[in-house]
């Protein structure tokens, strides 16, 4: 800290600065720091598969974006790269009682413009988000109400145990400075807490960030962090190669092993929160099948469906070993989470027991029809699609493949999801928390309001429903954890969708950078160094 | 009529098809290399895509036949190649000349369908501007010239953003560009005829319009739309492949040659360069010929164009 | 002229208020962008909030209309995904696609000249068959596929060239250019080089044949026969005459370029407008198409005003009504 507040001095700057001289400063130290070509200065760059959109934490959530959020901003409650929940801007909170939380701040934490955290930005956050795009951020928060300067307490609709880890999304912006330049202005000009400032950013070319010499944490290791958008991944592993930019993200599989294969780079990979899952349509009738009954309601049909698909083949061959199969809905960091219950040990490919099941069902001929998926959403989607038409057609059933860009899928798959049979996409929840991913794609529909709006084949079982109210009624996480694992156990029985794969995040990099991968794919350049 | 019908027939075919060897435009044809190179290249084109799929060795849309081992195998010729594979294969085992000669297929239908559609739309609405004239007239033609005002590839590039990928949406995106070529240059022409002596005589004489137009005005206005719908093939496969190659042509399903340039494009930097090269190459080859004999066709039947 | 430029002006309005509406019709077929917007988990009332701040909560009825009485005030719609006015988002990428196009259309032009008035001057000669043949070629060829084997030849193995993006820039008079330093030229070689092609071939054909024809008029004849110099027929009586034509095809040119830079860019990588019109396509972000193709609309029509006058200051045959 101290040595942070040198560096500042000796630019000629006051500990006070209005929000125009911090732009100007932080536009000076752009150009002075370079030239100074002092050895402490450390620098990283690092090529993402594209440009930031908007850098207001409120209005976007992909990942692009949620990087850059990250560096500018901070949360009450910190994730770690291994998903476990750590004080952030809170130091401490506790739970008053079922519905009411109360968390105290951490004392002198700087906005980058100078100004104190006080609890009345909290507040205001909270607020600003209710009314913004991400509302679904803060839909367990029923108010949040400052105490005093450090002591914010927030209410939630209903018991809710896990608000900690749903509040570690929710970047607090400052209030007076948001207030002052709008909204446009915010997606251009972010000012947070975080580690890091905006010194530039020139769209589809670099985003440049500097360390913010205040940062609570402590100063940051690397000086200046600069993001390049590089989108065709060849070019992405001949920056890195070349010596333009020393990591980068996602690094083409066919590349992997030519970059291992140089002693000066490495490889660095880890399983992501991503799992690609099939929604199986249960309802009477189904949509793209021409039959009078939908055979999927049969759960025997389910199950074949599900030992048809070779799962290891899918990763062998389209994803080239880097995926891993799903054991469960969430992976084992989550509540929720079963230890050694393994779908693929309960399911194993088996295409002998998959046709002798649809036998049994009765449907030994087999039956049509379509699924949805994307063509530019997942890794190799297209490519697993086709795969799956191939693989369901030797128990007889015929998959038609109907392949969307994103920008028609998501109102397309939509619930009720009246066009839809067999629905292909992706879900992760980075909140941790199993019971996110239940209530929403699990839960019988128009049940409860806020239950079950994704529940695209209407998987409908009252013991299930029963076990994620328990859930959600108890604001006592170890409980929380049981009633969850129940869920799992009867989701895995009934098969109302099936887990196929997690993806798997690959990083390269320069041997003299140390890459902490996240399992939420937020690189965070605080976490990283430079030899 | 009717009884005499065979007789005619019988009399008329050998004659006609003697009367085109003897003619001026067979002669021209003849000496013509280029005309002659042309069409062979057609020729082979359409060869190919009708018996193609019962030559080449795999289907490449079948999952079932496509084996993952053997995944971007290199040409024949070079180290890695398989006397399989003549051309190499994709990231997914398929044969790169088995996919063209199905690719080639999609490629060619939609040209000649989108083709026949946009003509025959144009042509009948280039008849009625033109034959009836005042309003409707200026109306069809004010649509023709906004459209006129915007590049074809942008007009068909959005129209398939609107409507997503697929075969179908290709065709009505493709004629919807196309048709203006033929309304323009029918509505010239039918301004022409009709105020020659015949049409203003059947005018007069009570026929009504539409059997005029179909009967007098239609058959005299076809000639230079010839060389317009040759080239226009040429010009739609190339539109599609530019659709397909952003994304929003046709469905992965049913890859045409420009989606399979696509497809070869992401491994191209990394020096695969077969997956997206060799159909770009048969892209070229089928529209430089469809050109060479559409330029041949223009000095022949359209001088005044030459 | 007064009356035509009215006409012209009044036409302009038509043809925007044409795409306007074709746009805005087209758009309704397209999936709600609302969904691309909100997390998979989002509640009916979430995805209803998101439409209101989106401006999709009303008919599409209500929304054109609010968009034409926005456009009255200069607002020309804020893009979903940026949040930014779609204007700014189109002009800040605008230097880069025109940087491009102009190198595409000089290079065409330079090239395109004088081989189009050699193989017009002297027809038959088997040099003027290769450029004839050679420009057919160019005709054929998907302008994409070309990149794409430029990439693979130029930057690839020989690595003489970058593959893609946009190299380092600079500010020129507010504009962001990167033609002025060797690094950011060398990026440009290769997208401008793939993106003239079409254009270099269809110049050089309508070149040859305006020569063709000029060589057949009589005061060539004249010239020649009062025992003028070929190269002085050529270049004082031909070439002068041949490329008067060429000013009326400049808009359908322009016209090309901007629609082949979509295709260009996306290859390259390069930060133009093509490229973000592409983008917004796949984001479904529909006030950016809006104003991309208003935006193209009236350059388009803006340049052939613009043509039409400049036609008729150089001709004097011809007058404007």
């Amino acid at each position: 800290m101290t040595e942070g507040r040198n560096t500042r001095r000796s630019l000629g700057s006051g500990p006070v600065v209005s929000r125009r001289a911090a732009l100007a400063l932080a536009m000076a130290a752009g150009l002075v720091l370079p030239g100074l070509a002092q050895a402490q200065v450390k620098s990283v760059t690092i090529a993402l598969t594209a440009d930031a959109v908007i850098l207001d934490p409120h209005a976007a959530n992909e990942l692009t974006g949620n990087i850059m959020f990250y560096h500018f901003y901070d949360a009450l409650v910190t994730r770690t790269p291994e998903l476990e929940f750590k004080p952030g801007l809170a130091e401490s909170w506790q739970i008053v009682d079922d519905t009411t939380w109360v968390f105290k701040l951490r004392r002198g934490v700087k906005f980058h413009n100078g100004d104190e955290l006080k609890a009345s930005d909290v507040v205001y956050t909270i607020e600003r988000l209710k009314k913004s795009l991400m509302a679904s951020f803060v839909a367990n928060v029923a108010s949040a109400r400052a105490i005093d300067d450090y002591t914010v307490e927030f209410k939630t609709p209903k018991p809710f145990a896990v608000l900690h880890m749903a509040l570690a999304e929710v970047l607090i912006v400052n209030e007076k400075h948001t207030k002052a330049i709008g909204d446009e202005q915010m997606g251009l000009k972010p000012m947070g807490t975080g580690p890091y400032k905006l010194a530039q950013w020139i769209k589809e070319d670099r985003i440049e960030m500097e360390a913010f010499a205040d940062y609570w944490r402590g100063k940051p290791k690397i000086d200046r962090v600069i993001f390049k958008p590089i989108t065709n991944p060849a070019t992405r592993t001949a920056a890195l190669l070349t010596g333009g930019v020393d990591v980068i993200q996602d690094l083409s599989v066919r590349d992997v092993a030519g970059v291992q294969a140089n002693p000066n780079f490495k490889v660095v990979t880890r399983p992501s929160l991503l799992n690609l899952v099939i929604a199986l349509d249960t309802r009477d009738k189904s949509p793209t099948i021409d039959l009078p009954k939908n055979p999927m309601q049969d759960r025997r049909v389910r199950e074949a469906i599900v030992r048809a698909i070779n799962v290891d083949a899918i990763r062998t061959a389209i994803m080239n070993n880097f995926s891993t199969p799903s054991d469960q809905y969430v992976p084992a960091s989550h509540l929720g989470y079963v230890p050694g219950l393994d779908f693929r040990k309960i399911y194993p490919f088996d295409l002998e027991k998959a046709r002798s099941l649809m036998k049994e069902a009765g449907y030994e001929n087999g039956f049509t029809m379509t699924l949805d998926t994307t063509n530019n959403r997942y890794v190799n989607d297209a490519a697993i699609a086709q795969g799956l038409a191939g693989m369901l057609s030797r128990i007889n059933i015929k998959l038609n493949l109907n392949l969307m860009p994103r920008s028609n899928f998501f109102g397309y798959i939509r619930v009720p999801s009246d066009k839809s049979s067999f629905i292909m996409s992706g879900w992760d929840t980075p909140s941790g928390d199993a019971g996110n991913m239940y209530s929403v794609l699990m839960y019988s529909r128009n049940k409860k309001a806020g239950y079950g709006q994704a529940n695209r084949g209407a998987f409908s079982n009252a013991e299930f429903d029963a076990l994620i109210d328990q859930a959600d009624a108890t604001a006592d996480v170890a409980k929380r954890n049981a009633f969850l694992q129940e869920a799992t156990k009867i989701a895995v029985r009934e098969i109302p969708m099936i887990p196929i794969h997690y993806e798997q995040d690959i990083y390269a990099a320069k041997n003299s950078v140390t890459v902490i991968p996240r399992m939420d794919k937020f690189i965070w350049a605080y976490e990283m160094d430079v030899k | 009529m009717a009884s005499s019908r065979p007789v005619i027939s019988a009399t008329l075919r050998p004659s006609r098809l003697r009367r085109f060897f003897a003619s001026e435009f067979f002669h021209n044809y003849k000496r013509n290399l280029s005309a002659v190179l042309g069409s062979l290249i057609v020729f082979l084109f359409l060869a190919m895509v009708t018996a193609g799929p019962f030559i080449v060795s795999q289907n490449p849309y079948d999952v079932a036949q496509l084996d993952l081992m053997a995944a971007f195998k290199p040409p024949v010729w070079l180290e890695g190649g398989s006397s399989e594979f003549w051309l190499g294969t994709d990231g997914q085992g398929r044969d790169v000349l088995a996919s063209i000669v199905y690719g080639s297929r999609i490629s060619l239908v939609i040209g000649l369908v989108a083709m026949g559609g946009a003509c025959l739309l144009g042509t009948t609405l280039g008849l009625i501007a033109g034959f009836y004239g005042g309003r409707l007239d200026a109306f069809i033609m004010r649509i023709a010239d906004i459209q006129l005002s915007f590049p074809s590839v942008l007009t068909a590039l959005f129209l398939m953003s609107a409507f997503g990928t697929g075969l179908d949406k290709v065709l009505i995106a493709l004629i919807s560009v196309g048709w203006v070529v033929y309304a323009r240059t029918v509505r010239g022409s039918t301004l022409r005829e009709t105020q020659k002596e015949y049409v203003q005589a059947a005018r007069v004489s009570g026929l009504p319009n539409r059997r005029i137009i179909l009967r007098h005005v239609l058959p005299n206005v076809l000639t230079p739309l010839i060389v317009v719908a040759t080239i226009q093939v040429g010009t739609f496969v190339l539109i599609e492949a530019s659709l397909s190659f952003l994304g929003v042509g046709v469905p992965v399903t049913q890859p045409s040659l420009g989606l399979l340039i696509k497809n070869g494009f992401d491994v191209l930097f990394s020096g695969l360069w077969w997956v997206s090269i060799f159909p770009g190459l048969f892209i070229m080859l089928l529209v430089f010929g469809i050109n060479l004999l559409g330029d041949f066709l223009r000095d022949e039947l359209n001088p005044r164009l030459k | 002229m007064f009356g035509y430029m009215i006409k012209r002006l009044i036409q302009m309005v038509v043809v925007l208020w044409a795409v306007s509406v074709l746009v805005f019709v087209m758009m309704s077929f397209t999936g709600d962008p609302t969904f691309m917007m909100v997390p998979l988990d989002a509640t009916d009332e979430q995805i209803a909030q998101a439409r209101r701040i989106l401006g999709l909560d009303e008919s599409h009825l209500v929304q054109y209309w609010r968009f034409l009485s926005n456009m009255a005030q200069g607002d020309f719609g804020r893009s979903f995904v940026f949040r930014q006015p779609a204007l700014t988002l189109i002009l800040e990428r605008l230097p880069a696609t025109l940087e491009i196009v102009f190198l595409a259309m000089a290079l065409a032009l330079l090239v395109a000249i004088p081989l189009g008035v050699y193989a017009g001057a002297n027809p038959g000669k088997p040099a003027s068959r290769a450029v004839m043949a050679g420009s057919l070629v160019g005709i054929s060829l998907p302008g994409f596929w070309l990149g794409m084997v430029l990439i693979f030849i130029v930057a690839v193995k020989l690595q003489w060239l970058p593959s893609s993006g946009r190299g380092p820039t600079t500010e020129w008079f507010g504009l962001r250019v990167s033609f002025t330093s060797w690094e950011g030229f060398r990026h440009l070689i290769l997208p401008a080089i793939t993106l003239s092609i079409g254009t270099l071939a269809i110049l050089m054909r309508i070149i040859r044949a305006e020569m063709v024809e000029v060589m057949k008029q009589d005061y060539i004849k004249f010239a020649r026969a009062k025992g003028a110099t070929a190269k002085g027929i050529l270049f004082k009586h031909g070439l002068k005459n041949a490329l008067i034509p060429l000013v009326t095809v400049f808009g359908l040119m322009l016209g090309d370029l901007i629609a082949f830079a979509t295709l260009t860019e996306t290859i390259f990588a390069w930060p133009g407008i093509g490229k973000l019109l592409v983008d917004s396509i796949y984001r479904g972000d529909r006030p950016v198409i809006v104003v991309y193709l208003m935006f193209v609309a009236l350059m388009f029509v803006v340049v052939n005003f613009v043509v039409d006058v400049a036609y008729a200051l150089i001709d004097p045959r011809i007058k404007i009504k």
